[in-house]
Parts: structure tokens; C-alpha cells; sequence
């Protein structure tokens, strides 16, 4: 609250004068009546005005609109004078109130470190949605030595529509056979050499709280992966009739879980399903059905453009030899059989 | 200093009146409440369209600007640490914002800058005009439509790359965070609030050493009409420069590219336009940030002009025409733009000049580039 001059209906006279803030406001509020002839909000040290618009508000209130919200915790210099007032600017300081945001912590999915040397997506979930537009200055890929490996991931930010989740593009030129990029360069993973994926304690949730500290995800690549994912060498663990029992697949490798179990579904049967990573480079995919299975002939349905960690899919593998024979798709439909108790 | 920021605004921003709009480009608008949830790429329509991609939403936006001119006023001077100015007017610092797209609006030359604000992500569109006046984009009062991609948020499309309106259709580029693919959206005109548009899966091989035959994501594009046929011309991560016949396409369809020309490695394509120059011949621009170790020229943003010509050349994907990154010149009918070098955004303004975002060593300004 402070006191500054003001022509008010009943003439001038000195008034006081709070400010209130909302994410998309910012009020002067006064027992008086009061025109304001401009108001102006400064980030705290900032030479240049927020772009907004000065507006009557509620009760006719003198008001800004700020073109973008107010960031929680930050704090803003007000200027305002009022009509005919023949004082200077008024000038108060005020801090938007601090949310209590909660700390955001990172996972890397898969969980795991022994992916595919030629891996081309790894993905980081976050606990909070976080701020965007500068992930290549948050996330390292370094050798056990400390040393980074330059020019790892693609340069384009692949966000999850709620900002949790970002899709880490290892940098495809390299890791793509005889590609410019893998010739002039190397790939960014070799087979048995020991990384470190270093996730940044100074990246920021979208409330401004950073993570605090490093997020370090070991990485031993193992073999390449060139192969086609192939359904049929997955593991079933078949439930029996009138139970409700999860239907139990295991694969032969790596995939990303939440990626797999939005890809696999039994026909005609809904469900909910669960997938996550068992010794170290399998997924194990858990589906329970909502009414008890019925005796008989089962299918298990799976995308088709599912791809493993290395972009191989069930149509055709990631890199295809010309020279060799064209690849043929594999089966994407699963048969199994429930029998009864 | 009596200048208040009514005033201010009355004289800067495009919103003062109700505009009217053109019936054959919106279809049923949505007046006022337009709020935009995040932005990646904007480019413009005739008569003022404005299309913004809203990757949050798995969306594509239409806005009437109802700035049409009549007069088209280019920039007349640079704007010297735009980023200052912008950072300034979100209240933030400027490490803080990100200028995702730039686009220049060839009805009245005023340029439309998308900006995103860490931490927070917020997003506004702002626009610089002939004086270099910066000021919010006011969408209250404007006509606008939202087209939903098909899948909406849970479609596998977290990222629209770009989008254009080739005077038929508005097609977008998306790349999917599940799958090593792109695929290519087209919306039929009049745009509808509410509607969605058709999908086609792109796939652009990459043929190396002759042998092995890989995919590669869409990052840039241009709609382009050859006679009766039309294409979308793309630039793509590994730099090849495709193109896919899209005519006759139905929704779903795979669509496979043919590649026409290589960039060189180490090159990450980030504007596309076209122009023709003063003796009549057409140019395809592609604007490109090299990430690797500079070869050439003072920048690692470069750009460089393909004759039109390649798009027809009868050598395709692994015989493509192939630059040699580290050679400043050649092959023939590929030739780099020096006034593009330090551009990290580049639009066409006309035929002889664009509009370039340089880098300065963190600092940004907003300059007219010649065109050759």
C-alpha cells in the first residue's frame, strides 16, 4: 500500500493505493475513485514495459493486462500516475505470489542401460511439466571419463502434449549405417563402451523449480539391432478360464513400455495394461481384463509401425540392404488359446 | 513523457476494428478468446491469413490479421538486440525466450515473430513494422478457426514442423515422437473451425553408399505446383531435399519421397521458400544451420539457392545432385546466399529481399536480406 496524489471526486487529494496481482492482471485498488493515465509493469530490474494493456477493471478499477501471464515468483516494478495528478510517476515494487511448486524429478525410460548401440530415441519423463526450447544445453551424453560426446541428439524437441515427456532423438546421421554423418564421424554409441546420460539440476519445471540436482543414467550399449521386432518369438504366460488372471507376454527385446503397451492390445477384449522392462532388455506386458476370460481362441494385436529402440519395426527393419532380399513383414496378430479350469 | 499506453497500443496493434472476413478462406470463424497454447511455425496465406501451428494441441490455427495493407511497407532499417526488446516485453530475460518462427506477411510487409518464454512456456505471437515498432499480435477481436489433427494430443505427431497454404489447401509437417516418420497434413479451403484434416505418411529414403536404404524426418517444406501435379518440397534432417506428389492422395495413404538434391552432411535445414529473380528464373531457398565444424563462410547459419530445375532432373535420390559441403561453389544451379550467412530465421518478403533473424554471438537482430 502507499499514498500518492490523485484527483478524485471530491478534488485532489493524496489517496492510497494497493496493487493486487492474478496471473492475467494486475489491479490498482483504492477506497477513492480513481483514473490512472498510465500504468506500466517493469520486470524487477527490466528498462523496457511489459507488453500489455491498461484497462478499467473490476468496480472500474484501474487495470494492466499483460499480453502473457505474470510468472509466479517473480517480481515487477508498477509505475502508474494518475489523471491530472502533477506528480511524478508513482513507483511500487511487488513480488507474484510464490506457488508452493513441488520439485520435479527426472526417470529415463527405458530403464535400463543396456540399449542397442544404434538406439535412436530415448525418452525422459519428468514429474512436472518443464520449461522448453533449450534441451540441448540441458542434457549431455559423456563418456564414463567425464569427456561429452559432441553433437549426440537431434536438434528438434519432441514434447509429450503435457510436458512431461521428451523424446531424445540420438542424432539419426550418425547412428544410421554408412550415413554422411556415421562415415564422417562415427556413430554416438559404441558397442561396450561405458556413457553417462547427464540430465541438468538447473533445468526448470514450467513453475520454475529446477530439478536440484544431476539426473545420471548410465549407458552400456550392447550389440546393434537390425532386426525386425518378431512377435513370434515373444513369451506367453496364458491365464486360465473364468479368472481374471493377467495375460502375461514377454518379449525377446527392448522397447519402450509405454510405446509397446499403447501398440499391443488383445481384440475385443478391454483391459488395462501394464508394461516395464525385465532383465535389463526385455518388456514384460501385463494385461488384465475387465470381465474373466472366456474359453477358446484369443488374439493379441500389435501396430504394426511399432518400432524397437533402433526404429526397426514389424513392416520392415530401419536400414534396408538393396542388395540383399527385400524384407518381408512379420506376422502382427498373435493367436492364443484359453482353456478352461 | 505524456504517451499513454492506450495510445500506444491504438497505433501499433491490428484489433482496433472488427475485421471482415474473406468467406472463401474461413468458414464460420470464431470471433475473440483466441488463446494460444504453444507455437512452433507460422507462415502466411493471402490477404492476411496467418497460420500458426499449436503443437500442443495437435492443431493448426487460422487467423484473419486483417492486415492487408493496401501499401506494402518493408522494414526500414535493422532492428538492432530484437531479443532484448521482446525478452523486455514478457518480463523475462532474454536466455529466457526462444523465436521459434518468423514469417512476413506479403500483403503488408509487417513481420510476425513466434516467441516462447522459459520457464513457463508461454507463448505470443509479436509483430515489427516498417519502423521497427515491436508490439504484441492482439488476436481479441480477431476471426480465427482451430483444425485438429487427426489423433488430436493422443496422435503420435508431438511436433508440427511446418505449415503453408499453397492457394488450394493448407498442408502441415509433423514428426512423430514414437516412430522414426513424418507425416503430411492437408486441410481443405474454406478452413473450419472444428474440422480436421487429411493425413498421409511420408517416408523419405536416404540412400547411402548405394547399399543401405533408411528413413529420415520432414524439418521444412514448401507446397509446389508443376503443371497440373502438386508436391510438397522438403527439407529433411539428413539434408536430402525430397519431393512428394500429393494429388490424387487419399487420407491414410503412404507416400514415399524422391530425392533431388543433397546439401552435404553435418547440415540441418531449417527455412524453405521460393522466388524467381530478376531474369526470370526460379530459385528454391533453403536455409540451414551447419552443426558441425564451420567449412566455409563466416557462419554456421548459411544458406544456399537450388535451381528449380532440380526438382525435374531426371537423377534422383542416390544419383542426386550432392553438394560438397566443404567447396564454397557448385554443383551448377546450386549456389550459397551470402546474405544469408548468420540467419537463424529466414522468410521471403518478395522476389528481390528477405526477412533474416541473425545471431550475433547471442544477440539478435531483424534485418532485410537481398535476394541474388
Amino acid at each position: 500500500m502507499l499514498t500518492v496524489g490523485a484527483l478524485t471526486s471530491a478534488g485532489f487529494k493524496e489517496v492510497k493505493v494497493g496493487v493486487q496481482m492474478a496471473e492475467k492482471s494486475l489491479l490498482l485498488l483504492s477506497p477513492e475513485k480513481i483514473d490512472a493515465e498510465t500504468i506500466q509493469v517493469f520486470a524487477k530490474d527490466g528498462q523496457q514495459p511489459l507488453f500489455g494493456e491498461v484497462q478499467k477493471l473490476l468496480d472500474a478499477h484501474p487495470g494492466f493486462i499483460p499480453a502473457v501471464p505474470f510468472v509466479r515468483g517473480q517480481k515487477y516494478r508498477v509505475e502508474f500516475r494518475f489523471a491530472n495528478s502533477s506528480r511524478s510517476k508513482a513507483k511500487v515494487e511487488v513480488t507474484f505470489d510464490a506457488q508452493r511448486a513441488a520439485m520435479p524429478t527426472v526417470r529415463l525410460s527405458p530403464a535400463t542401460s543396456q540399449i542397442p548401440a544404434n538406439t535412436l530415441k530415448l525418452y525422459l519423463d519428468f514429474s512436472e511439466p518443464m520449461e522448453q526450447g533449450d534441451f540441448l544445453s540441458r542434457v549431455t551424453l559423456q563418456r564414463s571419463n567425464g569427456l561429452e560426446v559432441t553433437g549426440a541428439f537431434r536438434e528438434t524437441e519432441l514434447w509429450s502434449p503435457d510436458g512431461r515427456r521428451l523424446t531424445l532423438m540420438l542424432h539419426p546421421g550418425r547412428q544410421k549405417t554408412s550415413v554422411n554423418l556415421n562415415v564422417d564421424e562415427g556413430p554416438v554409441l559404441i558397442a561396450g563402451v561405458r556413457y553417462n546420460l547427464v540430465v541438468s539440476g538447473q533445468w526448470r519445471s514450467t513453475n520454475g523449480t529446477p530439478l536440484g540436482k544431476e539426473g545420471v543414467f548410465a549407458l552400456e550399449p550392447i550389440a546393434a539391432d537390425h532386426e525386425q521386432p518378431d512377435p513370434e518369438k515373444w513369451r506367453l504366460q496364458v491365464p486360465r478360464a473364468g479368472t481374471r488372471n493377467p495375460l502375461v507376454v514377454t518379449t525377446d527385446e527392448l522397447f519402450e513400455p509405454q510405446i509397446f503397451a499403447r501398440a499391443v492390445q488383445v481384440a475385443g477384449n478391454p483391459g488395462k495394461a501394464q508394461a516395464k522392462v525385465v532383465d535389463l532388455k526385455r518388456v514384460e506386458w501385463r494385461f488384465t481384463p475387465e470381465d474373466p476370460w472366456k474359453a477358446g481362441r484369443h488374439e493379441i494385436t500389435i501396430d504394426p509401425e511399432l518400432e524397437d529402440l533402433a526404429g526397426n519395426n514389424l513392416l520392415k527393419p530401419m536400414e534396408v540392404d538393396l542388395t540383399a532380399e527385400a524384407p518381408k513383414a512379420r506376422p502382427n496378430v498373435l493367436i492364443f488359446h484359453v482353456s478352461r479350469p | 513523457m505524456k504517451s499513454t499506453l492506450l495510445a500506444a497500443f491504438a497505433a501499433t496493434t491490428l484489433s482496433a476494428a472488427p475485421v471482415a472476413v474473406s468467406p472463401s478462406l474461413i468458414e464460420s470463424p470464431q470471433t475473440g478468446g483466441l488463446e494460444l497454447k504453444s507455437l512452433s511455425s507460422i507462415s502466411f496465406g493471402p490477404n492476411g491469413l496467418l497460420l500458426v501451428a499449436e503443437p500442443g494441441t495437435a492443431s493448426v490455427v487460422a487467423i484473419q490479421t486483417g492486415d492487408v495493407g493496401p501499401e506494402k511497407k518493408v522494414l526500414e532499417k535493422p532492428v538492432a538486440d530484437i531479443g532484448s526488446v521482446i525478452a523486455g516485453g514478457l518480463g523475462a530475460k532474454k536466455e529466457d525466450i526462444t523465436i521459434k518462427d518468423l514469417a512476413a506477411n506479403p500483403a503488408s510487409g509487417r513481420v510476425y515473430l513466434a516467441v516462447q518464454r522459459r520457464p513457463d512456456n508461454a507463448v505470443l505471437i509479436v509483430t515489427v513494422d516498417a519502423a521497427g515498432k515491436v508490439a504484441p499480435f492482439d488476436t481479441a477481436k480477431l476471426p480465427w478457426a482451430r483444425i485438429t489433427l487427426p489423433g488430436g494430443t493422443a496422435s503420435k505427431v508431438t511436433n508440427i514442423t511446418d505449415v503453408a497454404f499453397d492457394g488450394k489447401r493448407v498442408f502441415a509437417t509433423g514428426t512423430c515422437n514414437e516412430e522414426f516418420a513424418s507425416r503430411i497434413f492437408t486441410i481443405p479451403v474454406p478452413l473450419k473451425h472444428g474440422s480436421t484434416a487429411n493425413v498421409f505418411s511420408a517416408e523419405t529414403y536416404h540412400v547411402a553408399h548405394r547399399k543401405w536404404e533408411t528413413k529420415a524426418p520432414i524439418q521444412s517444406f514448401i507446397p509446389y505446383t508443376d503443371g497440373d501435379e502438386t508436391y510438397v518440397v522438403g527439407a529433411f534432417a539428413c539434408t536430402p531435399v525430397a519431393k512428394f506428389k500429393v494429388d490424387d492422395l487419399q487420407s491414410g495413404a503412404q507416400v514415399k519421397g524422391v530425392s533431388m538434391v543433397e546439401l552435404g552432411s553435418g547440415n540441418r535445414p531449417l527455412d524453405l521458400f521460393s522466388y524467381t529473380d530478376k531474369s526470370g528464373k526460379d530459385w528454391l531457398v533453403v536455409h540451414t544451420q551447419r552443426f558441425k565444424q564451420n567449412a566455409f563462410g563466416p557462419s554456421k547459419m548459411w544458406g544456399a539457392r537450388i535451381s528449380m530445375d532440380y526438382l525435374d532432373a531426371a537423377d534422383t535420390n542416390e544419383k542426386a545432385a550432392r553438394r560438397d559441403e566443404k567447396a564454397p561453389k557448385g554443383p551448377d544451379g546450386i549456389e550459397i546466399v551470402d546474405s544469408l550467412f548468420g540467419a537463424v530465421q529466414a522468410d521471403k518478403i518478395d522476389n528481390t529481399q528477405a526477412i533474416v533473424l541473425k545471431d550475433n554471438e547471442g544477440t539478435l537482430s531483424l534485418e532485410v536480406a537481398a535476394l541474388p
